[in-house]
């Protein structure tokens, strides 16, 4: 009896083949998007957990915490390295600093340039080698290093798009290779922030006798004192030119995006809070409460799209109530042919059982190759969101 | 062997109307009833093979073999035909999806009293005899009408039924292939000792058989009308 339904649903492949699709995409797109929308809301919420404070400079709340937790592109305001101090001389806190101007691998790659105490507070750990202690070293995260594959050293992008600028691009050589943590600091590059600085153009290198040509106007750079950009800069740093790395102004105006905070106790935390409720300059934001906002918004396009899946399964429920119909119709003879030899009815509804069994059992597959196969690239649906 | 009294039929809103007051016929008996076109035959052979079910009516009475049938269910019916009556229809009425074979085990593949037989060695016999047995896996959407109609045959005599129900079986046939249709029939049906009747409007076949009815000689019913 199985031979028999197959030879029909085979005759009738491009019905069948219709109605698979339709019942499989109407059950697929909703499972699939509320998949997509928890995994979107589980991978913001562990993130937004760690670091629990980030202190930076006034403007956008929301754009601060995605920058600083997902290291997605540069914030338009910074800090300076003096307000890290200050953060950091306070025995209740745990404070990271966190620059994130640069980017390596055309863009692939974040450059975060940040200390130790940022990997020990995310729980970071070295599969590999050893930290940035030195300037012009690196630790990659576990993907750029697949995406590496095995290269030992890592060139950081232009700044402008036609290469010229005040600071060079630099070989940074990969001293280390972090553990999979499965969050975006899988896909960035770590260095110190002095690195981060020579990458900015505070610092550099240069030969004997260069004494390089003036700072453009409109640099950040301009203000430095004494800064300057080499003729001729070295862009590969050495055991033996490392030394000659030279810095121009003072360290305490050096720029940062902002600073990773780990209070200590509940009441430090408050009470940092409470210090910055009124400074113009800088903010302290809660990256878990802008998360929250952010789902409220993502979860109300989840109920817009559940709304479009339920008009998209009427559509197709009336569709396939609509084929079933034709098919009925177009069987009517065959049923009838059946009455005329005999045939049980019991056994004809069987028949017909088993042949809507196996559309039904197809669209499962369907469904489930759907979902499957959306599922495989969410983290890009992802990084649309 | 079948015994018809005082059978009464009439469509419903339909001026047409079957009223046979006896039919008899013996065990192996081949009878052709002739008519013309609309004058009730199918619907004869139809209500023979329960296709159409009687009018509750008293004085109706079918007997086939002696087991009275007439005022049988609509399941007893349906076991009755599979079981008992091979029909030939004029228009063969095969699955065209399914293959030579599928088709002609659709009867018993759909019925639950089909076990303890050996129903692809019948069905292999009965298609090499017919010589289709290279196609036995092609479907019958291929098939030429004729070779259609032989498969048609196959089927109807697979459960080695006791009455063979023909209606017009070579209608849509050229001469060789009726011709063809009509000895295959014969042949098989001796073989097995089935009755057959056969109805036909024209002379189509009619060399075959011994007993020849005309169809008003048993329907008095009256006025002939399309079926």
């Amino acid at each position: 009896m199985i031979s028999f339904a197959c030879a029909y649903l085979c005759s009738q492949w491009k019905l069948v083949m219709t109605l698979v699709i339709i019942i499989g995409l109407s059950i697929a797109l909703p499972i699939t998007s509320a998949r997509v929308i928890a995994r979107y809301r589980a991978e913001l919420e562990s993130r937004s957990v760690s670091p629990p404070l980030l202190v930076g400079a006034r403007g956008d709340r929301f754009d601060l915490v995605l920058r600083s937790q997902f290291f997605v592109g540069e914030l338009q305001q910074s800090l300076t390295y003096k307000e890290y101090d200050r953060l950091s001389n306070s025995n209740e806190l745990v404070c990271a600093p966190l620059h994130l101007v640069h980017s390596a691998g055309q863009g692939r790659w974040p450059i975060v340039g940040t200390s130790s105490v940022y990997l020990n507070a995310q729980a970071l750990s070295l599969k590999e080698g050893q930290p940035f202690v030195e300037v012009g070293t690196c630790v990659i995260g576990a993907e750029v290093a697949k995406q590496l594959n095995g290269m030992s050293a890592i060139k950081s992008d232009l700044q402008s798009t036609f290469g010229f600028g005040d600071a060079s691009p630099y070989e940074l050589k990969v001293v280390g290779v972090l553990k999979e943590s499965f969050t975006p600091d899988d896909q960035a590059v770590f260095v110190s922030l002095e690195t981060a600085w020579l990458l900015d153009g505070y610092g550099h290198l240069h030969q004997d006798g260069d004494a390089g040509t003036a700072v453009n106007r409109n640099s950040f750079l301009y203000d430095v004192e004494g800064s300057h950009v080499p003729q001729n800069s070295q862009t590969e740093i050495t055991e033996s030119n490392r030394q000659q790395i030279h810095f121009h102004g003072e360290q305490e105006n050096y720029r940062i995006s902002s600073v990773a905070v780990w209070p200590v106790t509940n009441e430090a935390g408050v009470l940092l809070r409470v210090n910055y409720q009124d400074n113009r300059t800088t903010q302290v934001v809660v990256p878990g409460e802008e998360f929250e906002k952010l789902m409220k918004h993502v979860v109300r396009v989840g109920d817009i799209l559940d709304l479009v899946f339920v008009i998209l399964l009427m559509i197709s429920t009336m569709m396939v109530a609509l084929s079933t119909a034709q098919s009925v119709q177009l069987r009517k003879k065959h049923l009838e042919t059946m009455y005329y030899l005999g045939c049980e009815a019991s056994k004809v509804r069987q028949l017909l059982f088993i042949e809507l069994s196996m559309v039904a059992g197809l669209a499962l597959v369907a469904c489930t190759l759907i979902v499957l196969l959306l599922d495989s690239t969410a983290p890009s649906l992802l990084s649309i969101l | 062997m079948i015994s018809v009294r005082n059978l009464q039929f009439q469509y419903p809103n339909s001026p047409f109307e079957l009223s046979v007051p006896r039919f008899e016929l013996e065990a192996g008996q081949h009878t052709a009833i002739v008519g013309p076109s609309g004058c009730g035959k199918t619907t004869f052979l139809n209500l023979l093979a329960g296709i159409i079910p009687w009018t509750e009516d008293a004085a109706s009475e079918f007997q086939f073999c002696s087991v009275p049938l007439a005022v049988s269910s609509s399941r007893e019916m349906r076991r009755f035909r599979n079981e008992s009556v091979g029909f030939v229809f004029q228009d063969f009425r095969l699955l065209e999806y399914l293959s030579i074979k599928d088709n002609i085990l659709l009867p018993v593949t759909l019925s639950s009293n089909a076990r303890g037989i050996d129903w692809d060695a019948r069905v292999e016999k009965l298609i090499t005899k017919v010589g289709l047995e290279m196609l036995r896996d092609r479907p019958v959407s291929k098939l030429s009408r004729g070779e259609q109609q032989r498969v048609a045959v196959c089927r109807a005599l697979l459960r080695e039924p006791a009455l063979v129900l023909a209606d017009e079986p070579t209608a849509n046939l050229d001469g060789v292939n009726a011709r063809g249709v009509w000895d295959l029939l014969f042949e098989q049906s001796d073989e097995i000792g089935s009755t057959i009747i056969a109805v036909t409007h024209g002379s189509d076949g009619l060399e075959h058989f011994k007993q020849r009815v005309s169809f008003e000689e048993i329907n008095f019913g009256g006025k002939p009308s399309l079926e």
